[in-house]
């Protein structure tokens, strides 16, 4: 063979060539850069479900694209950030250099399918901004308050980046010198105003149960770790540094970071104390201040009861909501691994029924997280949750007695479903809608699937709660960073404020009796119960509770209530009894005497609103015009006070000012000819949403074109035997990722040669949902022969170069999340030639190679490898028989792997592999040892592994057969290491395998058993025996995962061979 | 050269082996036969030992065409009640049925998982729509006499035997509950007809009657 008479010189080029994989381009020999082509990738895919039209807005300081559809969002945008920046650059006595480019998307599934960030976006990224091109792309998720903050999150990382790295290296060096990720988080919340009260239950969770991060290791949380602490944890010492050392040290820590990048040292010259020290007072002034809170508070475990034993189960449950007779609870379960929806008992929270068993990828993406994704229908036997198939959430209803799917709901124009509540006969649905840049209370009839559009306005609406007698529905309403309680009538299409405090009001739930509702309150910034007489107009606290209730849930007789509480870093679930109504009563007024001077009363009802002017939609099924608006003083609730408060009166713009998204003014049209020349002054667009200010944003509108722009530029350079390379890779792609270009160039340069010069392009597009790569490329091999000559006197072996030129092509169309179709063609043409010592022209080769593959991928991913769901691909090739000059074969590849969960961590692995090149031209596989560590291997890796036990690529055949069983154990997780510096290893598994293979080639005789003897002699030339191995080894994840293993050879009938030891990098399947 | 030595089919072990999973297979499928018919069948306590009631009625049959295959069976020769007339039986549409058949399954899946009071409420919410179905009445009955209602026990035992006297399982239940309420009477002591028997395997958290129950279909 070809490839066993090429010597090492080809080494040097091996490691280039590795550095060109992500160009499509390999660069060893034609067979490498067809096996290139031929191995088959797994992967989820990033679907683009449609196509986006981008414009541009410019303001003073910012560019923002955004799409036409909603351009009242975009305006918002440019408002809040042009207001961020202000505020900023104050903080931070910063001007940005440039431009900053931001990209804003309606909701967070068109936000996943972006092209500037490559990999998936899972449902908990808000947004994110990067340093190599100081973009920032944010999606809305329905409420305007997080949508802002959001944004004044990362235009702050923005001023970072302009701040840290500055000059014409800065997208080299910013990978590399940043600063410490809790300071740059902790500045980031910093600006962005005020924490709301799940923030504040996290940390104070943390400061009362000694959870608190340490300073020293808080950088790894990131990684892995409780990173919504650590945000918050960075957040309030950045507000201890501003509050006891002056405001200016947080404008100085990073031009201080310019000058120092020792942590300890930077903050030595901040504050003058190292970051133990500073941890320790923070420390202790956050226990100073939480702490006073256990006279007058109680912990949730004095009132209500842990429902379960959830560190037994591993499982943590949220969205709970009760069964016809209390005995059960529906839950959104999670055990940090799958998310499923589960029907636990409420006495011991064992599981009764998995509702979503084997759903996921034939009935939907992946269920939708959130309070309220789960409602049990008050007939008992339904079901609905939400989940994403495709680009939008849908309703699905699970009928219990058949204990399977009875009916989806698509709706079409909403992406984001949230906070399902059932109507008492069980035939409507109330929803939160997310679509077209806003959220809305919607109402759906389970048989005809008529959907209702309750409100209208831009503000968040939250869980709806239907009245017993079906006639009105409660809902949370935010407004200026605050939510209200409103009631909606269904007969009059009005709705009303009913519970108004200045602080937040949330999670409505009736009862029963119908005049009273449950709901919680964030008053002292802990979310607490009360309950509100609607004829009395007064509110009755129930609790006082020291870490905070969330999604409250009441049980059908109203007797008993399930919430989820934060306790020891993590959310649990908790079963209160509902007193009787005197008990509340006297509930509250006990609760009130614990402390004195407490506004709050019994007695002194909280701003009741109930007579404003409704400011939503009437009833239509259309998003609200304005023509759609009533002004109305009727209440939609006997017996509540009609007065309008002076907060309702804040809140109420000018009647002729009433805007509702959608009914806002037109913005300028794009210029074709000059981008960014015509200034346009805007007006406030929504006077519901945000006081109206008189001044006016500069703004200038284009259409979007694409330009290529610099990502990075990678340079190497090595010598191996009288060889010197240079291997330089330059990367473009426009601001949205949509268009890709990567050249490679190569100069070769040796004493025997002359000098060299190899190149590679490639082009890809992901503007739409097939994408596209093209690549071509000339690129040289030298390789020693086995020719002697003398030359100068004394003898020299003979080099050979390949001068290769071709062209591939790849086209991949994603069926959904989890399946995808891959086509390919490819060209290469080879030239053989002798270059040294005499020149002599040699053979020249060409191939013709289509492949086409069908991929599925819907595992789920550890650190250490893959923990539950299967994934496979079938690979079929063929060549064009053009003549004797042209390579003929065909390929067959299919690649099995499924994951078993055996407990919480526990993983068994099966995988089967077979390939077959078949045909004049076969190419050549290899077998043996480890997977993939190709540092230390000086040849181009093809191994198809692993079968350990054996040497690395051991065996070679055009056929291969291979079975892999894994069993993978935790041992250890989250082991931390004082010195050498502070360093966490997250992860260490231990494993158990056994590998099965075999390679061969056409016309040797295969004997599938008996295995092979390690201690017999190899077969005869023309025979094959499967080989086999068993070993156990240590899976470590450090930076990435890496495999110390140990391997048998045996032939499972009591033969075994030494241990083997491996050493990998990566999975090893 | 050695000749191959011929095997007895008989006593080749391989044909026996395949014999013999064709054997476990047929009983694998009798079991699972049986399983899905008394799915499928209306929740019925068996009496006490030594009087046994076999009711097997056809499957999809209405309560009140149900001809019963009881006729091996003994009933006790406990006093019946008088029987209570409620209604003449309309004929009911087959949807109906099937929701009272979906009702009675799903009842019988609470209480093999003791979920008595959910098992409770959807009977309870099933009758609210279809008053007349005996095996409702009959089920509810059972489930009362389990949560200590006696005196709706028999209320319900009583109204499933009036709807269909002709069916000698709801007899049976009636005449038992009746011998359990005398004899608690007569007695000092508790005695739960639905005491576990730990010989039986049985689900994690899950409380089965001492006797397996008898459904039987809508």
């Amino acid at each position: 063979m070809l490839a066993k008479t090429r010597s090492y010189r080809a080494s040097l080029q091996s490691l280039a060539s590795a550095l060109l994989l992500s160009l499509g381009v390999g660069a060893l020999e034609a067979q490498d850069i067809l096996t290139l082509q031929l191995q088959q990738g797994f992967g989820k895919n990033k679907v683009r479900y449609r196509d986006f039209k981008w414009e541009v807005l410019e303001s003073e300081h910012l560019e923002l694209h955004f799409e036409p559809e909603f351009q009242n969002l975009a305006v918002n945008a440019i408002e809040y950030l042009e207001e961020g920046y202000d505020h900023i650059s104050e903080i931070l006595h910063h001007e940005l250099s440039h431009r900053p480019p931001i990209v804003i998307y309606q909701s967070h599934y068109q936000f996943q399918q972006t092209n500037i960030f490559p990999d998936f976006l899972p449902p908990g990224v808000a947004g994110f901004a990067e340093p190599l091109r100081f973009r920032m792309v944010i999606p809305f998720d329905g409420d305007l308050d997080e949508f802002r903050n959001v944004l004044v999150h990362e235009l702050t990382h923005i001023f970072q980046y302009d701040i840290v790295h500055k000059g014409p290296i800065r997208r080299i060096s910013s990978p590399i010198s940043q600063p410490p990720t809790w300071i740059m988080e902790g500045l980031a919340e910093y600006t962005t105003p005020g924490r709301n009260t799940i923030d504040e239950m996290v940390l104070r969770d943390a400061v009362l149960t000694d959870g608190l991060i340490p300073l020293e290791t808080m950088n790894s949380a990131w990684g892995q770790g409780n990173v919504f602490l650590a945000y918050k944890q960075s957040h309030s010492i950045m507000e201890y540094i501003a509050e006891h050392y002056g405001p200016e040290k947080i404008s100085r820590i990073l031009r201080l970071w310019d000058m120092q990048n020792d942590t300890d040292k930077l903050l030595d010259r901040l504050i003058g104390m190292e970051m133990k020290t500073l941890d320790n007072r923070w420390s202790a002034h956050m226990r100073k201040t939480y702490w006073p809170l256990l006279q007058t508070r109680d912990y949730i475990s004095e009132f209500a009861e842990e429902i379960g034993d959830e560190e037994e189960n591993f499982q943590s449950y949220s969205s709970a909501c009760w069964s016809l007779s209390g005995d059960m609870l529906a839950v959104y379960s999670s055990d940090g691994v799958e998310q499923h929806i589960d029907i636990i008992r409420l006495d011991d929270a064992s599981l009764v029924e998995r509702v979503t068993q084997s759903m996921r990828t034939a009935n939907y993406d992946h269920l939708s997280i959130g309070s309220g994704t789960v409602a049990w229908a008050p007939d008992g036997h339904t079901i609905a949750f939400v989940a994403k198939e495709g680009p939008r959430d849908r309703i699905l209803l699970w009928n219990l007695y058949d204990k399977q799917l009875s009916q989806t709901l698509v709706v079409p124009d909403l992406e984001l479903i949230e906070n399902l509540a059932w109507s008492p006969d069980s035939r409507h649905l109330a929803f939160i809608g997310t679509g077209y840049g806003q959220s809305d209370l919607y109402t759906i009839d389970i048989e005809t699937g008529e959907r209702r559009q309750l409100t209208g306005t831009p503000q968040r609406e939250s869980h709806p709660s239907w009245s017993p007698d079906g006639r009105h529905i409660a809902f949370g309403a935010k407004y200026h960073n605050q939510f209200d309680i409103r009631i909606y009538d269904l007969a009059e299409g009005v709705s009303h404020t009913a519970i108004s405090n200045p602080t937040d009001d949330l999670w409505p739930q009736w009862l029963p009796e119908g005049n009273k509702v449950l709901f919680v309150s964030t008053r002292d910034k802990i979310n607490d119960l009360f309950v509100y007489h609607l004829d009395e107009e007064r509110e009755y606290r129930l609790t006082r509770s020291l870490s905070g209730i969330m999604n409250p849930a009441l049980s059908p007789d109203g007797r008993q209530i399930v919430f989820n509480s934060y306790f020891k870093g993590r959310s649990h679930l908790f079963l209160m009894e509902m007193p009787e109504w005197p008990k509340i009563k006297r509930k509250s007024a006990e609760l009130l005497a614990r402390v004195e001077g407490e506004e709050e009363s019994p007695l002194s009802s909280p701003a009741i609103a109930a007579a404003m002017i409704s400011r939503d939609s009437s009833a239509t099924s259309q998003p609200t015009t304005q023509d759609d608006m009533l002004l109305s003083n009727e209440s939609g609730l006997p017996n509540l006070q009609q007065v309008r408060t002076r907060k309702d009166q804040d809140r109420m713009p000018p009647d002729d000012a009433i805007l509702l998204a959608g009914a806002s003014g037109p913005l300028p049209q794009p210029e074709n000819q000059e981008p960014g020349a015509i200034a346009v002054e805007f007006e406030q667009q929504d006077a519901t949403d945000v006081p109206v200010d008189d001044d006016e944003l500069d703004l200038r509108r284009r259409r979007y074109t694409p330009k290529l722009e610099f990502d990075g530029i990678s340079v190497q350079m090595g010598y191996f035997d009288g060889f010197f390379s240079s291997v330089a890779q330059l990367s473009m792609s426009d601001l949205l990722g949509n268009h890709s270009l990567a050249l490679a160039t190569d100069y070769v340069a040796s004493q025997e040669i002359n000098n060299d010069f190899n190149f590679a392009a490639s082009y890809e597009y992901y503007g739409k949902r097939p994408t596209y790569r093209v690549s071509i490329f000339n690129w040289n091999q030298y390789f020693s022969n086995n020719r002697t000559f003398i030359s100068r006197g004394r003898f020299t072996g003979g080099i050979n170069r390949v001068q290769q030129r071709g062209a591939l092509t790849n086209a991949t169309y994603p069926l959904d999340l989890y399946r995808r179709l891959d086509l390919s063609y490819t060209y290469v043409g080879e030239q053989e030639e002798q270059i040294y010592p005499i020149y002599e022209l040699g053979p020249t080769t060409s191939t013709h190679l289509f492949k086409s593959a069908y991929v599925h991928d819907s595992i789920t991913y550890g650190l250490l490898g893959a923990t539950a769901g299967k994934r496979y691909f079938l690979s079929v090739g063929r060549t064009l028989d053009l003549g004797s000059a042209t390579r003929s074969f065909s390929h067959l590849e299919l690649d099995y792997r499924h994951y078993l969960r055996l407990g919480r961590w526990s993983v068994l692995g099966l995988r089967a592999y077979g390939v077959g090149s078949l045909g004049s031209d076969a190419l050549e596989y290899n077998l043996g040892g480890p997977t993939w560590f190709l540092p230390f291997y000086t040849g181009f890796n093809l191994n198809t592994g692993p079968l350990r036990g054996y040497q690395f690529s051991e065996f070679a055949g055009s056929r291969v057969l291979l079975a892999n069983a894994e069993l993978r154990v935790p041992f250890v997780r989250g082991i931390l290491f004082g010195w050498p510096g502070t360093f966490l290893i997250p992860a260490v598994d231990g494993s158990l395998f056994m590998d099965i293979g075999t390679t061969w080639n056409k016309g040797d005789k295969l004997t599938p058993w008996p295995l092979l003897n390690p201690h017999a002699e190899p077969e005869q030339p023309g025979e094959r025996q499967f080989r086999a191995s068993v070993g156990f080894g240590l899976l470590v994840y450090f930076l990435m995962p890496m495999n110390f293993e140990f391997a048998k050879q045996t032939d499972l009938q009591g033969n075994y061979s030494d241990y083997k030891f491996h050493f990998s990098f990566g999975q090893s399947f | 050269m050695h000749s191959r030595p011929y095997r007895n089919p008989t006593r080749n072990p391989i044909a026996n082996l395949e014999r013999s999973a064709k054997d476990t297979l047929c009983l694998l499928a009798l079991c699972f036969a049986t399983l899905y018919l008394s799915s499928c069948l209306e929740l019925v306590r068996r009496p006490s030992a030594g009087v046994p009631v076999v009711y097997q009625p056809q499957a999809g049959t209405d309560d009140k065409t149900d001809t019963t295959h009881a006729s091996t069976a003994k009933i006790s020769n406990t006093q019946r009640p008088s029987p209570v007339v409620i209604a003449n039986h309309p004929q009911r549409q087959d949807q109906q049925r099937r929701n009272i058949e979906e009702v009675n399954r799903y009842a019988l899946w609470c209480i093999e998982n003791a979920m008595w009071n959910e098992a409770q409420s959807h009977l309870e919410r099933a009758l609210a729509q279809d008053s007349l179905s005996t095996s409702l009445h009959n089920n509810l009955g059972i489930v009362y006499e389990r949560l200590g209602m006696t005196d709706k026990a028999r209320d319900f035992y009583h109204r499933a035997r009036a709807l269909n006297p002709s069916k000698k399982a709801y007899m049976a239940n009636l005449s038992y509950f009746q011998e359990l309420q005398e004899a608690t009477h007569d007695s000092t002591g508790h005695f739960d007809i639905f005491e576990l028997n730990d010989n039986l395997p049985r689900r994690r958290g899950t409380r089965r009657p001492d006797n397996p129950s008898i459904i039987t279909r809508e």
